[in-house]
């Protein structure tokens, strides 16, 4: 298999918004980052793999077959963690656990209360009565606990603390020991992903920023700083967001070789973050 | 399919909107369904309760977002739809008994005289559940819930009144109407009601966005 | 083994882990057949991605540092005596290179860069 995950001009058409010509690939074996402003369309896009909502156009393809063909035999396979819980409120979590369990024919329970334990969360508790902290990680014991080849989070960390999402990574890194395996985990929280990322894919407005590897992209990135006195209408085009002040300029390049022979000494240029990238390119 | 089963059990037995619903239920129908042939009474339990039972389990399943749970697991379009017209059947099955042992226990208290096992009653029921069901879960599949009840109850309304209706027309009546429709008739309408049902909501619900 | 890494250095991250086990092995500390950690391994004492380890892998090896083994890891690899020391001669040399420069632009002399070394030298 060459691929876990080819998306390949996704489209998905609504009322007020559309998905359009998203593609993206995965390999076995990496973590993809997926990160976006709200409302760009991660949710939605995770949705459509997910075959939660149909698609208007393109393929998606995971395990190398295409996703709605061969939809039960892929979902076994998949593990997922979403935003919120949508688990039943009024059930224990044993209860919740022996119904997910009845449907994956690779259920390790001895695994699943391993997490328990690592988590320490009380089987016979209801889910009601979960902060959302626990909540979530009930979701990801669950997902871990059906050997899954494919891990896809949507917004999982957004509403934990620091801590809590350190140990999320920490458990991710351990899934990825397996060359076998891959994860897709979308978020707004970019400090996450700065650390632990194989690839970023970046989605904004429905529509595919960039998808590459980390290294390169916080490479290729910067944040130039400079006087004012510097700019002009073609150098303001040289960049992709540009924020000025009284005292100076501050702007994102994805060429920060350009950006040394362009300025020489008269600027700073600093490594740009993910957050810095994001946020740049979304605001211009 | 048997994790979507085990779930609706678990979630009848842990919500207190439905155990009071199952309680107090019969007694309600008793009250309201007065003077009745045991037999007719009996009749309505069944179809009432199965009907019921049905219908709020899907409204569970579709209202929420524990439906994206669901549909994320290893289930295809086609086996959520099938399931649900199957349950149909085990909901049949699980009201017999339940109701069956209540009513027992209502005659043996001597609180009313009630039948509490009624074969041709039984055999009577099985087209009216599969008639009104199928009507209203494709509306379930295509609809949000809000309309869809409204569906529900047009047509909980319309059996219920309807059967009151034919059934305070005292004794003879009932034995006239059920003289007028053989029961292989019914039955065979309510076999391909239900089976063109299960085929429309098939078709719905693949091409649904959840 | 020790490979600290940091974050807010220029230098690539990729390029600061050869670059220590280089040092490393040059010095002595490993050994050939040494076992390396995995990459997968080392991303996550790292907390980097996997894709980074592997670059650093990749150059050691091309440059003849290390081996890797199909389903087994990456190994020290014979280093060559001649080599080695040839190789550590290369890395003295780029830096003196580099002060050479610097003292150029300095105007410092050469004279003046001699007596610091015999300084250091004598401090070490």
């Amino acid at each position: 298999m060459d691929y876990i995950l080819e998306v390949e001009k996704l489209r998905k058409e609504f009322k007020n918004f559309t998905l359009d010509n998203i593609s993206f690939k995965l390999e076995p074996g990496y973590i993809m980052g997926f990160i976006g402003p709200n409302g760009a369309g991660k949710s939605t896009t995770i949705k459509l793999i997910m075959n939660l909502l149909k698609k208007d156009g393109g393929s998606i393809k995971i395990f190398g077959k295409d996703h709605v063909k061969y939809e039960k035999e892929i979902k076994n396979r998949i593990g997922f963690v979403y935003d919120e819980n949508y688990y039943y409120e009024d059930l224990t979590i044993n209860s919740m656990k022996s119904i997910v369990a009845s449907f994956y024919s690779n259920w390790d329970d001895n695994q699943f209360n391993k997490y328990m334990k690592e988590f320490d969360l009380n089987p016979k508790a209801k889910i009601k009565t979960l902060s959302k902290g626990m909540k979530m990680k009930f979701s990801l014991a669950v997902a871990l606990s059906h050997n899954a080849d494919f891990i896809i989070m949507d917004e999982p960390t957004s509403g934990l603390d620091p801590v809590f999402r350190r140990e999320i990574l920490d458990i991710l890194y351990s899934v990825i020991q397996d060359e076998r395996r891959s994860i897709l985990f979308s978020t707004h929280i970019t400090t996450d992903l700065e650390k632990i990322a194989d690839y970023i894919t970046f989605i904004n407005k429905g529509k595919i920023v960039f998808s590459q590897s980390k290294d390169e992209i916080l490479q290729n990135y910067a944040i130039v700083k400079g006087g004012l006195d510097i700019l002009d209408q073609d150098k303001r085009r040289e960049f992709i967001g540009l924020r000025e002040t009284k005292v100076g300029f501050e702007a994102l390049t994805d060429n920060m070789d350009k950006m040394r022979r362009m300025f020489g000494n008269k600027v700073l240029i600093e490594r740009a973050t993910l957050e810095d990238i994001m946020v740049y390119s979304v605001r211009g | 399919m048997l994790g979507t089963l085990k779930r609706d059990l678990l979630l009848m037995v842990s919500s207190k909107q439905v155990i009071i619903l199952w309680l107090f239920y019969i007694p309600l129908l008793i009250f309201v369904v007065d003077s009745f042939v045991p037999e007719v009474l009996y009749y309505m339990i069944i179809v009432f309760y199965t009907y019921l039972a049905s219908i709020t389990s899907f409204s569970y399943d579709i209202t929420g977002k524990s439906k994206y749970i669901m549909n994320s697991l290893p289930i295809s379009r086609r086996e959520v739809v099938l399931y649900r017209y199957l349950s149909t059947f085990i909901y049949f099955a699980i009201t017999i008994v339940y109701a069956g042992i209540y009513l027992w226990i209502i005659n043996a208290l001597k609180l009313a005289h009630v039948d509490y096992f009624n074969l041709r009653a039984i055999v009577n029921a099985i087209p009216a559940v599969m008639i009104s069901t199928s009507l209203v879960y494709p509306a379930f599949f295509r609809f949000e819930p809000r309309i869809a009840r409204i569906v529900h109850m047009v047509v909980f309304m319309t059996f219920f009144v309807g059967l009151s209706n034919i059934s305070m027309t005292g004794e003879k009546g009932i034995l006239k109407y059920v003289s007028l429709l053989k029961w292989e008739h019914v039955m065979i309408i309510a076999l391909v009601m239900y089976i063109l049902s299960l085929i429309l909501s098939m078709q719905i619900y693949k091409n649904r966005d959840i | 083994m020790r490979i600290i890494i940091s974050n807010s250095s220029d230098e690539p991250i990729y390029e600061q882990i050869s670059k220590q086990i280089k040092g490393a092995i040059l010095r002595g500390e490993l050994k050939e057949g040494d076992l390396l950690p995995s990459i997968r391994g080392l991303a996550r004492d790292l907390q980097i991605s996997v894709i980074t380890t592997k670059r650093a892998y990749e150059e050691l090896e091309r440059e003849g540092y290390i081996e890797t083994v199909q389903g087994k890891g990456s190994y020290v690899a014979r280093q060559n005596k001649e080599l080695m020391k040839e190789k550590k001669l290369n890395i003295i040399e780029e830096k003196l290179a580099q002060i050479v420069e610097e003292s150029r632009a300095l105007g410092i002399s050469y004279r003046e860069i001699e007596e610091m070394l015999k300084i250091l030298f004598e401090e070490v």
